[in-house]
């Protein structure tokens, strides 16, 4: 016997895909982050300023801020914002060549910060533990450390997926979203550059 | 349009910039709240124009009429125990705190909890017109928490409840219960492995029965209070 059956999604209206919700997923990882550099950030400042408060130093004595070496570190992961999007862009264009000039390059940026990051840290000397504000210092680079090796592993297996030929201007979701949690990383350094050393080494 | 799950985080953006503010003058520049303050006004505003962006995670037909996952036709059946549960914790919690003892916080994880299951059967319940779809991707959420922390509550009241009896009873006493409730847990599980037909309502029946009644004897004897124990003392060595 035959049987003529229309299936179920012939004669339903068909609905699009429910929108981003890697996009979604991302943003929610970086609230979250946000709210933790704030929890960080907070604690910092206020045993800064408790330490002002008493009149007790707050920078370990005799410590001198690389300060151009701090400054060229961060600039450099703030520089890799640019490349990261521009990878979001050459994505949306299904411009694969400039995809990878531009994963390569904002890898590249992201080494040569902790490259930087690692120098910087070799020439303050800090030990943790010896004072708050060693403490503090390594308990916030660490964390956006951490971040920013995060945002290298998207990035990385954003690229062996693009090189294995997945993404597309109509399916660019994962490149965007690693492009926005590279944004936050970038951000997030920034704000600990200017609260650890800026307003720390900042000519008086 | 700003949609409304984008406006309760603008709504929250805007309170805690106010509240920041406000902490900030009315604290004189205390500097650890305001900087969490700024913190939360950064990530309500960054889920805030997510929530915009997706307009909702709502499905837009190729028309483009926007069906909005929060206007479920059918309402599910499910039942919701959960304001009962709710009841028990603020009374444990309320007990709790006329005590001043730990009552008080196990009333507030108990509130916790009825919080955050109501609020996800609530969500699954308006995701689909299927009570049955909406059913299992409640489950598929809260079972893996749901599983671990009953299975670990059952064993912590369980094996606190025997412990209470065993210290009340003599000592004697105590080896013997000790052997004959492991003994009638052996016999019971060979009954259930020698018949497997029987009944998960006889067996439910008696596993609760049993618990209940091992949590009753575990509440009384910690009332009566713990036997005498003789410490044993330590002689000193000497070199």
């Amino acid at each position: 016997m035959s049987m003529t059956m229309a299936s179920p999604t012939s004669s339903a209206p068909a609905l699009s895909r429910r929108p981003g919700i890697t996009m979604v997923a991302t943003m929610w990882i970086i609230a979250a982050g946000v709210m933790g550099f704030g929890g960080l950030l907070a604690s910092y400042f206020g045993q800064r300023g408790a330490a002002q408060a008493a009149g007790q130093p707050w920078l370990p004595d005799g410590l001198a801020l690389p300060n151009v070496a701090l400054a060229v570190t961060y600039l450099t992961l703030v520089m890799s914002a640019v490349t990261a999007q521009w990878a979001v862009t050459a994505i949306k264009q299904n411009d694969r060549q400039n995809l990878y000039w531009a994963l390569g390059t904002t890898l590249f940026l992201a080494f040569a910060f902790i490259n930087g990051l690692s120098f910087c840290w070799r020439e303050l000397g800090l030990v943790a533990g010896s004072s708050p504000y060693t403490t503090a210092v390594y308990a916030i680079t660490v964390t956006h450390l951490l971040v920013v090796i995060a945002a290298i592993a998207a990035f990385m297996v954003m690229g062996f997926r693009s090189l294995a030929g997945q993404f597309s201007s109509v399916n660019s979701e994962f490149v965007a979203s690693a492009a926005a949690f590279w944004h936050f990383a970038a951000a997030a350094g920034f704000v600990v550059y200017f609260s650890l050393w800026f307003l720390e080494g900042a000519p008086k | 349009m700003i949609t409304t799950g984008a406006k309760f985080w603008f709504g929250l953006t805007f309170f805690t910039l106010v509240a920041t503010v406000v902490y900030f003058m009315g604290s004189g520049g205390e500097e650890f709240g305001s900087v969490v303050l700024v913190a939360a006004v950064i990530a309500s505003f960054i889920v805030g124009t997510t929530c915009a962006g997706m307009r909702d995670g709502n499905l837009q037909t190729p028309g483009g009429r926007t069906l909005a996952l929060g206007t479920s036709p059918r309402r599910s059946a499910a039942p919701a125990p959960w304001p009962a549960f709710g009841a028990v914790g603020a009374a444990v919690a309320l007990v709790g705190l006329a005590g001043g003892n730990a009552l008080l916080y196990v009333g507030i994880g108990i509130m916790g909890v009825v919080l955050v299951e109501w609020m996800v059967q609530g969500w699954a319940e308006r995701s689909t017109t299927d009570s049955t779809q909406n059913q299992e991707l409640r489950n598929r959420i809260m079972q893996p928490f749901e599983f671990p922390v009953l299975a670990a509550t059952i064993i912590a009241v369980v094996v606190l409840s025997f412990s209470r009896v065993l210290l009340a009873l003599s000592k004697t006493g105590s080896t013997v219960i000790a052997m004959v409730l492991a003994t009638v847990i052996l016999a019971v599980a060979f009954v259930v492995a020698a018949r497997p037909r029987i009944s998960s309502t006889l067996l439910s029946a008696f596993l609760v029965l049993s618990t209940l009644g091992l949590i009753v004897g575990g509440i009384a004897s910690a009332v009566v209070g713990e036997r005498e124990i003789v410490k044993h003392e330590v002689e000193a060595t000497h070199p």
